[in-house]
């Protein structure tokens, strides 16, 4: 269904988004700190409201650590503190 | 999709809209806080010539939604 964000080795989970940030507030946040290859952020299909979480693809799986290493725990929207992880292979599917 | 073009024209590092400011709480003028990170964990592999005021930027540059800036090969990275 999307195959723009698929390479667990590029692509970080981001969780504890709070569901009023949008996906430009997401490409706007990352790309201050590498290019952004692809989002994937999911809507719940019956309220339509985001689901907290979301996937950022970049191009290197050298941007991929650094974006963990440097973004984790490190920025609040909404008063909410970012988590950002390694996305596992099962996770950046669509199956789930 | 014309809305990821859009994007990749409008944002650029070193300048966050007043809108993403609000939702982060950082004012005009205030440096986000990942900069202070930057001094341990080091500057983004792929935008090697980034400047960031405070950090290898005059902090005189610092000021409304412009915290830092990007020139040079880097800023045009493509698929």
């Amino acid at each position: 269904m999307n195959a723009s964000v698929n390479n667990p080795e590029t692509t970080v989970y981001v969780g504890n988004i709070d569901p009023t940030v949008t996906k430009e507030d997401l490409y706007e946040l990352f790309v201050q700190v590498s290019p952004v290859a692809g989002i994937r952020y999911p809507k719940d299909k019956v309220l339509q409201v985001h689901q907290g979480f979301a996937f950022v693809e970049f191009y290197t799986s050298e941007d991929c650590q650094y974006v963990i290493q440097l973004m984790n725990n490190c920025v609040q929207l909404y008063e909410r503190t970012l988590k950002v992880r390694r996305a596992n292979a099962q996770q950046s599917g669509d199956a789930a | 999709e014309a809305l990821w073009k859009r994007y990749r024209d409008q944002k650029r590092p070193g300048r966050i809209s007043s809108k993403l400011r609000q939702a982060m709480g950082l004012s005009e003028g205030q440096l986000p806080p990942w900069c202070t990170k930057m001094k341990t964990v080091g500057l983004p592999p792929s935008y090697p010539d980034l400047k960031i005021a405070g950090l290898n930027w005059d902090i005189e540059n610092l000021r409304g939604e412009v915290y830092g800036t990007l020139k040079g090969p880097g800023a045009t990275k493509t698929t």
